[in-house]
């Protein structure tokens, strides 16, 4: 079985549970204290999709308001970008595309996903009036908290990263 | 002197740190050598630290892409765990260049204490940010709520308002209904004159502009159909005008000749709306005086004609091309009369424009003039009941979901 390493980063505002999805999905936990991150935390965890054993080194990098705050040398050789948003919260989304626009700058071709968070916490009322907010379209409406969609995004990055 | 002792003497002052430990690697990422300040890596001499450590390993091949160019990379505030032991650590990667020999030299630097002090700081500003914005949040939604609330309430009130204005002038309208049916001729005056009738109304409002009228004088029985201009209450108000003039000219002008009868409806409208030049209001009216002595039938129109069919055949007299009121014709309006022989079984019919003006059928039409004198050619044999319920059932089955266009009468003789 062919055996690869793609470096992931999780990326976004700060509080959006960037930390609580990595959990979710390394070690299936969840915790509503809410801890900061104050540079980088890294784990690991194997997929194997279509007989390629992909090891995913997840890099869940501290939250900022701007991604220019965010020190360089995180960013480099990522091979698939998480961008997560708390959907509760507008000031998460509101720059998705500058963000993502300065993040493409330094990381051309390399596959995203964005991911609205904390899903559990809106009803289906509220996320039907946030959705039309979102100045981008979002692929993702996960929750750390149930676990829901977080383990599909993975492999849907990680299955991005591996037909690039 | 080896490579790697001069690299050791050159970086001599983190080989003896108790607050840095570093890591020298060969071009392959093998460990070459370690001062041993948090972790003894001696028994990984050799081996490759890409296998052990997973930071290293995700950026296998940046390290490998330093260059003289940019030979350091520098990685603050690494929250893993280096070797078990637990930290905030401040990673740097050289790259050393010895004669033709590569080297990389990994530092690790602990500023757990120094980064405990930011962690609370950060902490403290994340919380409060959050909790500000969802406090901010909630306080927009709350007013946001109110505000909603208050403007379904201030529009509730004003739909109850409209509600009951509306209801108070239906009120007004249905008992102007009252009023507008007590005026018209009734079924008792109606049995007095020696031919049977049909009348065949329908308001598109409530009240009409559409009036029918039928009064006995002496052996001469008048009919009459008129249109008002407008429907609704400016065409009942119309109504009334046209009724009023028409019982002025009857009874105290004592006039049965049809002709004559619309030219003093003519003068008496113009004279009423003469101070005001913004009402052109009017009517068109078809007449028909019966003498039952003479066994004759008059008939003048204003803008309105006689239908009669004899013996299966289906005939008109137009009537004149000007209504009662509006413009004043420069040469006058000439109106003219008719008189015919009524025959057995004659029946005549004489209407408003609101049949065949009727919106409906499958390409939202008009019924058309055409259509509705072949229908009253079709029916005109039958009982004048059945007429009026095949009138009716057609109307609707044209109309379909279209609202009535205009207020409808026709008015049928039967001799």
């Amino acid at each position: 079985m062919q055996s690869i390493s793609k470096k992931v980063i999780l990326i976004g505002n700060f509080g959006v549970g960037k930390t609580s999805l990595t959990r979710q999905f390394v070690f299936q936990k969840f915790a509503d204290e809410y801890l900061t991150t104050l540079g980088v935390k890294i784990d690991k965890k194997t997929l194997i999709i279509n007989d390629i054993e992909a090891n995913l080194i997840i890099w869940d990098i501290a939250g900022e308001v701007s991604q220019t705050k965010v020190p360089k040398s995180y960013y480099l050789g990522a091979n698939g970008i998480i961008y997560v948003f708390d959907l509760t919260r507008p000031s998460t989304f509101k720059h998705i595309a500058e963000d993502l626009d300065y993040i493409k700058q330094m990381l051309p071709n390399v596959p995203y996903i964005i991911a609205g968070n904390k899903k559990d916490l809106l009803t289906e009322e509220q996320l039907q009036e946030t959705i039309p907010q979102l100045p981008l379209p979002c692929e993702y409406l996960t929750s750390a908290k149930t676990g829901e969609k977080v383990e599909d995004m993975f492999y849907d990055l990680t299955k991005k990263m591996i037909s690039k | 002197m080896t490579e790697i002792q001069d690299i050791l003497l050159e970086h001599q002052q983190h080989y003896l740190s108790q607050w840095l430990q570093f890591v020298l690697l060969d071009q392959e990422g093998k460990i070459l050598d370690s001062n041993h300040s948090f972790a003894d890596l001696k028994h990984l001499y050799g081996q490759s630290i890409y296998q052990f450590n997973p930071f290293l390993e995700s950026i296998q091949s940046v390290i490998e892409a330093l260059d003289e160019h940019q030979s350091e990379l520098f990685f603050p505030r690494m929250e893993i765990p280096f070797w078990g032991k637990d930290g905030v650590f401040d990673y740097t990667i050289k790259r050393i260049q010895r004669n033709n020999q590569i080297f990389y030299l990994w530092i690790v630097e602990d500023n757990t204490a120094h980064n405990q002090y930011l962690s609370l700081v950060q902490q403290e500003r994340n919380d409060t940010y959050i909790q500000n914005e969802l406090l901010q949040l909630k306080t927009q939604n709350q007013l946001l709520k109110e505000e909603v609330e208050k403007q379904t309430a201030d529009i509730q009130a004003q739909k109850q308002l409209i509600e009951k204005q509306k209801e108070d002038i239906l009120d007004s309208i249905r008992y102007a209904q009252r009023i507008q049916n007590a005026i018209l001729p009734t079924q008792k005056k109606l049995a007095q004159v020696s031919f049977e009738t049909m009348i065949f109304y329908r308001p598109k409002d409530i009240v009409s502009g559409d009036f029918y009228w039928a009064s006995q004088v002496g052996n001469k029985a008048i009919v009459a159909v008129a249109d008002c201009t407008g429907h609704g209450v400016p065409g009942a108000f119309m109504s009334i005008v046209g009724q009023n003039m028409l019982q002025t000219a009857i009874n105290a002008q004592k006039i049965t000749s049809p002709k004559q009868m619309l030219e003093s409806l003519d003068k008496q409208m113009l004279q009423l709306f003469e101070n005001d030049d913004r009402v052109h209001d009017g009517m068109d009216i078809a007449i028909l005086t019966i003498d039952n002595q003479e066994n004759s039938i008059t008939f003048a129109g204003a803008k309105r004609p006689l239908y009669f069919i004899r013996e299966g055949s289906f005939q008109e007299i137009k009537g004149a091309p000007y209504a009662i009121g509006g413009h004043h014709v420069v040469h006058g309006k000439n109106f003219v009369e008719f008189t015919l022989q009524i025959q057995p079984n004659d029946i005549f019919y004489i209407c408003s424009d609101g049949y065949a003006d009727q919106f409906g059928g499958t390409e939202d039409k008009k019924f058309m003039l055409k259509n509705f004198k072949n229908l009253l050619l079709k029916i005109h044999h039958l009982p004048f009941a059945l007429q009026q319920d095949i009138l009716l059932d057609n109307l609707l089955s044209w109309q379909g979901e279209n609202k009535q266009t205009d207020d409808i009468l026709i008015v049928g003789l039967r001799f």
